[in-house]
C-alpha cells in the first residue's frame, strides 16, 4: 500500500516535471515569437491583413491584441502559472497559429500561394517555407501545449498567484509599449535580415531547396564586386522623392561607388518614374518577397563592398566624406 | 584740374564697368534663367525607344540617353534638326546638327555651345510609357518599343533591344560547361519564356543569349517566347498550357520531352543550369 502510494507520488512528480518543462518551453517559444513581432509591428500588421484577419479594418488593434495575448500567455507559462485560465487560452492561441500555418501550407500545396508569401508565427525575422512553418509550429507549439496539461495543478488548488500574475501584466504592458515605440528605435539591423556582414547571395526569397529561390546576387550581379550604395524604397515614398536630387549627385560624387535603387514597384511605375525624374541612378525591380524582410521603414539603404554589406542606414545613404574614405 | 581729370576718368571707368556688367548679365541671362550655367551635354548612349510623329514611327530614328544630364537626343533623317528632350528641366529643344559628335563607340556628345531652339515643354503620355510634345504643329511621341511577343530567335532579340546586346556582351559563360553542352549528341531545346517589360528578364535573358551565341552549331537549340504584361500574361495559351507562372522561365526539352526548368537563381549561370538539368535526366 505504501509502495503504491510512493510510486503514485513519484509518477505525479514526473508528470508535473514534464508538464512544467513543456510549459516553460512553450512560454519561451511564444515570447521569442512575440519578440520577433514586437521588433517590427508594421510587418505584423501587414501579415494580419494578408491573412484576412483585419476584421472591421482594425488590423493594428488586432495585431496589438494578439501580441498582448502572446506575451501574457508566454510569460505566465514561463513563470509556472499552469491554471486552466492560462492553459485554455494558450491552447486556443496555439490552435489558431496551427490553423494559420496549416492553411498557408495547404494553399501553397494547391498552388494558390507562392512559397515566399508565407512566414509563420515568427514574423519576418526568420526564413521559413510554408511546410517548415507548419511542421515546426506543430512541434514547437502543439506538442509542448499537450504536455503542459500533464501534471497541472488541480482546479482550485492553491492560492491565486498574485505576484506572478502582476509580473505577467507588467511585462505585457512593457512589451506593448516597446512594440509601439519599436519602429522609431534604431533596431533595423536586429529586426531585419539586412545587417553588416551579410552577403548579397544570402538575401533571398524562397527556401534553399526550392527551384524558384531567387537571391539578390542573381538579380544584380554588379553588386558582387566593387563598392555600391543601394537604396530600398517605394518610388512614391515622399522621403525618397525628396532625396532624388541627392541621389543624382551621389552618382557623380567622385567616388567609384555605384548607386542603385531597389523597388518592388511594377514595370510601368518604374518607367513613369524614369520619365518624370530622369534619375542618374538605376532603378531595379526586385520581388517584394525578397525586399520585405530587409526593412522596417522605407527608404532604407546599405553599402555593399565586394558582395558583403558593410553599413546600413535608416533613410538615404549619406554623401561620401572623402571619395577614397569610408561612408 | 588734376582732380577734374581724375573725376572724368573715374566716371568713364564706372560707366565702362557698368556697361561690361550689363553686357555680361545679358549674355549669361539665358543660362541663369535655366538654373545656372548649362551642364555639358555629353555621354549620350544609344537606347531602344520608338519615336513617332503624327502617329507614324520614324524608322530611321536613333535615340540616345544621357543619364548624367537627364536628357534624350533624337536623330532622324526626316527631322529638320536633332531633338533634345531635357527631362529634368521639362523642356524640348532642337540642336544644330553640326554640334552632334558621334563617337566610334556608338555614343554621342554635343560639342560646346550648341544652338538650342525651344520647342516648348513635354508631357507624359496617358499610358505613362513615354513623353509627347509639339513638333512644328505635329504631335511627336517618344516611348518604349512595343513589347516583344510570341516566338523569337536570337537575331530578333538582338534587333529588338540594345540593352540585350550590351548585357550579352558583358556576360562570360563558363568555357568547360559550354564544352560539355557542345558535346551533346541528343537534341536539346531550351524554350525561354520572358517579358520584354520585365526588369529581371533584362538582366537574365542576355546571359542565355550569350550562351546561345556560343552554342551556335551544336545540338543545343535555344528559342525565346515573349509574353505580354498584366492579365494577358495568364491568358497566353502557350504559357498557360505549360504552366508558366513567372518570367524568365526556361523549359528544357530532351528529344522533345520536357526534362526540367530554369528558374530563380538558375539564371545566374544559365549554361550551368541547362547542364544540371541534362545531367539529372541523362544520369
Amino acid at each position: 500500500m505504501a509502495t503504491d502510494s510512493a510510486s503514485k507520488v513519484r509518477r505525479w512528480r514526473r508528470q508535473r516535471l514534464v508538464g512544467t518543462c513543456a510549459a516553460v518551453f512553450l512560454g519561451l517559444v511564444l515570447l521569442l515569437a512575440a519578440w520577433g513581432k514586437a521588433l517590427n509591428p508594421v510587418a505584423f500588421v501587414e501579415q494580419i491583413r494578408f491573412e484576412g484577419l483585419d476584421f472591421f479594418g482594425l488590423a493594428a488593434p488586432i495585431a496589438f491584441l494578439a501580441l498582448a495575448l502572446e506575451i501574457a500567455i508566454g510569460m505566465a507559462l514561463l513563470l509556472g502559472i499552469r491554471r486552466l485560465w492560462v492553459l485554455i487560452p494558450a491552447a486556443l492561441l496555439v490552435a489558431f497559429f496551427l490553423f494559420l500555418t496549416g492553411r498557408t501550407y495547404w494553399r501553397f500545396s494547391q498552388g494558390l500561394l507562392a512559397e515566399t508569401d508565407a512566414c509563420g508565427c515568427f514574423g519576418n525575422l526568420f526564413v521559413r517555407t510554408p511546410a517548415q512553418a507548419f511542421w515546426q509550429d506543430l512541434g514547437l507549439l502543439g506538442l509542448p501545449m499537450v504536455l503542459a496539461f500533464v501534471g497541472r495543478p488541480k482546479p482550485g488548488g492553491g492560492p491565486f498567484p498574485v505576484v506572478r500574475t502582476t509580473l505577467v501584466g507588467l511585462v505585457t504592458v512593457a512589451g506593448l509599449l516597446f512594440a509601439w515605440k519599436a519602429p522609431e528605435l534604431p533596431l533595423d539591423d536586429l529586426a531585419t535580415r539586412l545587417k553588416p556582414g551579410v552577403e548579397v547571395g544570402e538575401l533571398c526569397a524562397g527556401s534553399k531547396a526550392s527551384d524558384s529561390r531567387i537571391c539578390l546576387d542573381a538579380l544584380l550581379t554588379e553588386l558582387e564586386t566593387g563598392r555600391h550604395r543601394v537604396v530600398i524604397s517605394n518610388l512614391d515614398e515622399p522621403v525618397f522623392l525628396d532625396g532624388v536630387e541627392h541621389l543624382n549627385e551621389l552618382v557623380y560624387d567622385g567616388s567609384d561607388a555605384g548607386v542603385w535603387v531597389l523597388s518592388g514597384a511594377p514595370p510601368e511605375e518604374v518607367t513613369a518614374f524614369g520619365w518624370t525624374w530622369a534619375p542618374t541612378f538605376e532603378v531595379r525591380e526586385v520581388p517584394v518577397a525578397l525586399l520585405r524582410p530587409l526593412f522596417r521603414r522605407l527608404p532604407r539603404s546599405f553599402v555593399i563592398e565586394d558582395g558583403r554589406v558593410t553599413h546600413t542606414f535608416d533613410g538615404l545613404p549619406p554623401a561620401v566624406a572623402n571619395p577614397a574614405g569610408d561612408v | 584740374m588734376n582732380e577734374q581729370i581724375w573725376r572724368i576718368n573715374f566716371d568713364k571707368g564706372l560707366r565702362l564697368a557698368m556697361l561690361s556688367l550689363a553686357l555680361a548679365g545679358l549674355l549669361a541671362a539665358p543660362a541663369w534663367s535655366q538654373g545656372g550655367p548649362a551642364k555639358a551635354l555629353t555621354d549620350f548612349q544609344p537606347v531602344t525607344y520608338r519615336f513617332e510623329v503624327a502617329g507614324r514611327p520614324l524608322a530611321d530614328a536613333e535615340v540616345y540617353q544621357s543619364r548624367s544630364t537627364g536628357s534624350m537626343l533624337i536623330l532622324a533623317g526626316e527631322l529638320e534638326a536633332p531633338v533634345l528632350i531635357r527631362l529634368r528641366e521639362g523642356r524640348v529643344e532642337t540642336v544644330n546638327l553640326m554640334k552632334v559628335d558621334k563617337k566610334p563607340d556608338g555614343s554621342v556628345t554635343l560639342l560646346p555651345d550648341p544652338t538650342l531652339a525651344s520647342l516648348g515643354s513635354y508631357r507624359l503620355t496617358s499610358d505613362r510609357t513615354g513623353v509627347g510634345f509639339d513638333l512644328n504643329g505635329q504631335e511627336a511621341v517618344l516611348r518604349e518599343k512595343p513589347h516583344l511577343l510570341g516566338n523569337q530567335k536570337l537575331e530578333s532579340m538582338q534587333a529588338y533591344s540594345l540593352e540585350y546586346v550590351r548585357g550579352a556582351a558583358a556576360y562570360t559563360p563558363s568555357i568547360p560547361v559550354l564544352a560539355k553542352l557542345r558535346s551533346q549528341t541528343e537534341d536539346v531545346q531550351v524554350l525561354v519564356f520572358f517579358g520584354s517589360w520585365c526588369s529581371a528578364c533584362k538582366q537574365m535573358v542576355p546571359r542565355i543569349m550569350k550562351v546561345d551565341e556560343q552554342l551556335d552549331g551544336s545540338k543545343v537549340q535555344i528559342d525565346y517566347y515573349g509574353l505580354p504584361q498584366g492579365r494577358a500574361f495568364s491568358a497566353d495559351t502557350k504559357a498557360s498550357a505549360m504552366g508558366i507562372k513567372s518570367v524568365p522561365t526556361g523549359v528544357v526539352f530532351l528529344n522533345g520531352r520536357e526534362i526540367g526548368r530554369i528558374n530563380g537563381n538558375g539564371w545566374k549561370i544559365p549554361e550551368l543550369a541547362i547542364n544540371n538539368v541534362l545531367v539529372k535526366a541523362q544520369g
